[in-house]
């Protein structure tokens, strides 16, 4: 400890490039922060969704409609403790740009149970004695500042019945997500009003949320509903909603591959510049470390003065690059989906700033200690 | 003419002392071509997406939607539409005096992909018999073109090679009927990557009334003009003329327009790092050459050319790296085939990302070399000589 005013004279020997290896060292862990922090919050996401959910969608691909008929008598499978309808109407509010998503459900008291949403008693009360009623996420409300009582027009390419492509719907409650269901800018209807209302696609449904009593029996439950419908005009496809995310997520790309590359492509470079920073400082200090051993500083506390200079720059900076990236995740929202950077990140983050500090000073330290005490205090 | 004298020795001065300054050197170099590098490695894929969606765009090729419909996947088109544009002045005919123009529906459908079984959904095309008439550049590589009214549909280049179960003869499972794949093309484009089958067969199977699109080659470019006046002076006619060529370079922004983001966000960081290190070895290099320097100055050098010499030395120590860069980039991921989202294209190191990337590399260098330079010029004569 009590070398530490003689390590932070050394960190600041030359302020203006301390800096600048400072600011060097905090963009490349910001990137690293993002980047890393992008794809761990992926994972995490995936990690959190609930394993006791199935989803049923169409045999042919997620988007095409199944008819809304298969409810009962997917409800009726065993281990099935409660289905779920969902179908979406997409819109936009006002402008084109802003576009807002419509999930219609039946509204039932279960819904009170729907994992990840949370919704009050009243509210869907309100929504299963209004046909037209909407809940709006508590995101929306207050972009839009919209209150109980307001009726909101929605702009969509799917026409009403007689032809409109105009939707009107009476604001009755709102709710909130607690998990990642992608409803946070969206607004829960009636699957009865947008099912009778709609001039094409009557009776079905994008997909059944099935809610299993045991994860366990997952595959067994997908099967037996899955061969309700098999040889049918409307095969099924039921799939564990873990699985769902999983391979959604590996559609966009090899998102591992890139991270990996463009991390390893910064910390490449700077373990260079952190080097040559330090070979060049200490180039310059050699008659200052030849003094301190002159005085009777052994080798050994000579490379650890070099190695700590290094660690505590290196990490310092890194950290606060961390909390940059840390910062910007919930600015970023749009582009992150409201993701957020998990600890574990960090943690890399500084084990990372850990060994970059290490390598990049071990030959500037190894120089250090095996300095000739004689020859640098003559300056040669 | 004294500057430009003065400039080159002093540039001389720098080059031959560069040997000694080997790390700082090397930080540049390396610095620059990572930035580089990832840059263009980076932006090759949505070069690449680009290239494969405007491959085969036609000045004399019109895609028509439903008004006010932002792409294909929210337009839809009655036969009524469709019947009454192929019947516009302006459209193409063949031989047989037919319209030029099919309508269009599309469907999505799932496969896996041969590499590593991963699931995707792509798109099945509904066209009409005029299709091999409005895309010339499609031909079948292999078996034969679908039959009107039978289950049978052709796949597409990158979907047969890169999926399983699209050879000829395999049987698809949709809505529970066996389609028989019959054939391959290959567009070289847009089509390259989904299925081929009949229209109205289409249609009745997924149960569809309405088209999602038109698409109809033109007399010529010229004859766009006519019928678009002929389509506005059709009140019934609730359609929108896209010309092939923008509408699909707004088609592929949606795509490339996120990519490029991300890329250029990464490289501006990575760049942005990678300046600062410039800076640090370039006040190093010139640090190190203070009392030459001095000495030159004392004589009667100018503090332009200390200036600009100090400039381009920055500038030739990230060219190299700019170069190295790009040559890795190119070497490692150009040609590459990825499949993001059910699309398939090959990514692209074009020339103009190259130059892009040394662009941004001299822009680095630039600023990198800028203060050290005002240093250099603004060393005091006096002490520095002095000095050591």
């Amino acid at each position: 400890m009590k070398y530490l005013p003689l390590i932070w004279s050394g960190i600041w020997r030359k302020p203006g490039r301390a800096v600048l290896i400072f600011l060097q060292i905090l963009f490349a862990f910001l990137l690293f922060g993002l980047l890393q922090g992008f794809k761990s919050g992926i994972d995490q996401v995936i990690a959190q969704t609930r394993a006791d959910i199935l989803i049923v969608h169409s045999r042919q691909s997620f988007g095409q409609p199944i008819p809304l008929g298969h409810f009962a008598r997917i409800q009726a499978v065993p281990g099935v403790k409660a289905v779920f309808v969902q179908n979406f109407l997409m819109g936009s509010y006002q402008f084109p740009t802003q576009r807002i998503l419509a999930d219609a459900v039946d509204p039932d008291l279960k819904w009170l149970r729907y994992p990840g949403l949370e919704v009050s008693r009243s509210d869907l009360d309100a929504l299963i004695h209004t046909r037209t009623g909407a809940l709006v996420s508590a995101t929306l409300a207050q972009k839009y500042s919209w209150k109980v009582g307001d009726r909101i027009p929605l702009h969509s390419n799917l026409l009403q019945e007689n032809g409109s492509p105009d939707w009107s719907f009476d604001i009755v409650g709102t709710f909130r997500e607690s998990e990642h269901l992608g409803l946070d800018e969206a607004i829960i209807i009636s699957n009865d009003y947008l099912n009778e209302a709609r001039a094409d696609k009557k009776n079905t449904v994008q997909h059944f949320i099935v809610l299993t009593d045991d994860p366990k029996q997952l595959a067994a439950v997908a099967q037996a509903v899955d061969d309700l419908f098999a040889n049918s005009q409307d095969e099924t496809r039921t799939e564990p909603l873990r699985e769902m995310a999983q391979s959604q997520f590996q559609s966009l790309g090899d998102i591992n591959f890139v991270v990996r590359s463009v991390v390893g492509a910064v910390f490449f470079a700077l373990l260079f510049s952190v080097g040559a920073m330090m070979m060049q400082s200490l180039r310059e200090r050699s008659p200052e470390l030849a003094v301190l051993k002159a005085l009777g500083f052994s080798d050994g506390k000579i490379f650890w003065i070099i190695l700590l200079e290094a660690l505590i720059s290196c990490v310092f900076a890194a950290l606060l690059g961390l909390g940059c990236a840390a910062a910007i995740f919930p600015l970023a929202k749009a582009y992150l989906g409201g993701l957020s950077m998990p600890y574990a990140v960090a943690a890399i983050g500084a084990g990372l700033a850990v060994v970059l500090a290490l390598i990049g000073a071990a030959m500037p330290a190894w120089r250090g200690m095996r300095l000739p005490v004689a020859e640098a205090l003559g300056g040669r | 003419m004294k500057i430009f004298k003065q400039y080159i020795a002093l540039l001389q001065l720098s080059l031959s002392s560069l040997k000694d300054r080997g790390g700082s050197v090397l930080v540049t170099l390396i610095g620059t071509a990572c930035v580089v590098g990832v840059l263009i490695s980076m932006l090759s894929i949505g070069a690449g997406a680009r290239a494969m969606i405007m491959h085969d765009a036609r000045a004399d090729r019109v895609w028509v939607l439903k008004h006010g419909a932002h792409g294909t996947g929210d337009s839809s088109l009655s036969r009524e539409a469709v019947l009454s544009t192929a019947d516009m002045p302006g459209v193409k005919k063949d031989v047989h005096d037919k319209a030029m123009l099919y309508g269009a529906v599309f469907v999505g459908v799932e496969g896996r992909k041969r590499i590593d079984n991963a699931r995707t959904t792509f798109a099945l095309f509904g066209v009409g018999a005029q299709f091999p008439a409005v895309h010339p550049e499609f031909h079948l590589t292999a078996g034969r073109l679908f039959r009107p009214g039978l289950r049978e549909l052709i796949a597409g280049k990158s979907r047969h090679e890169l999926f399983k179960n699209f050879e000829i003869g395999d049987h698809v499972r949709l809505r529970g009927n066996e389609w028989t794949v019959v054939g391959h093309f290959e567009t070289g484009g847009f089509f390259d990557g989904s299925l081929l089958a009949d229209a109205p067969t289409v249609m009745s199977v997924f149960g569809i009334s309405t088209f999602n699109n038109a698409t109809l080659m033109l007399q010529s470019a010229a004859a766009f003009d006519e019928l678009q006046a002929a389509v506005r002076a059709n009140p019934s006619l609730d359609v929108e003329l896209r010309p092939e060529i923008p509408f699909m370079r707004e088609q592929s922004k949606n795509l490339s327009g996120v990519l490029d983001f991300v890329s250029y966000f990464v490289g501006a960081v990575m760049a942005a790092g990678a300046t600062l290190g410039a800076v640090n070895s370039m006040y190093a290099i010139v640090d190190g050459r203070k009392r030459e320097i001095a000495t030159l100055r004392a004589i009667g050098f100018g503090a332009w050319p200390v200036i600009l010499a100090v400039l381009t030395e920055a500038v030739l120590l990230v060219l190299p790296g700019a170069v190295l860069g790009a040559l890795a980039a190119w070497s490692l991921f150009n040609g590459d085939t990825v499949s993001p989202m059910g699309m398939s294209f090959k990514l692209t190191v074009t020339s103009d990302l190259v130059a892009l990337g040394v662009a941004w590399a001299l822009a680095m260098g630039l600023i990198g070399g800028l203060l050290p330079a005002l240093r250099a010029a603004s060393v005091p004569v006096a002490s520095a000589l002095r000095a050591n």
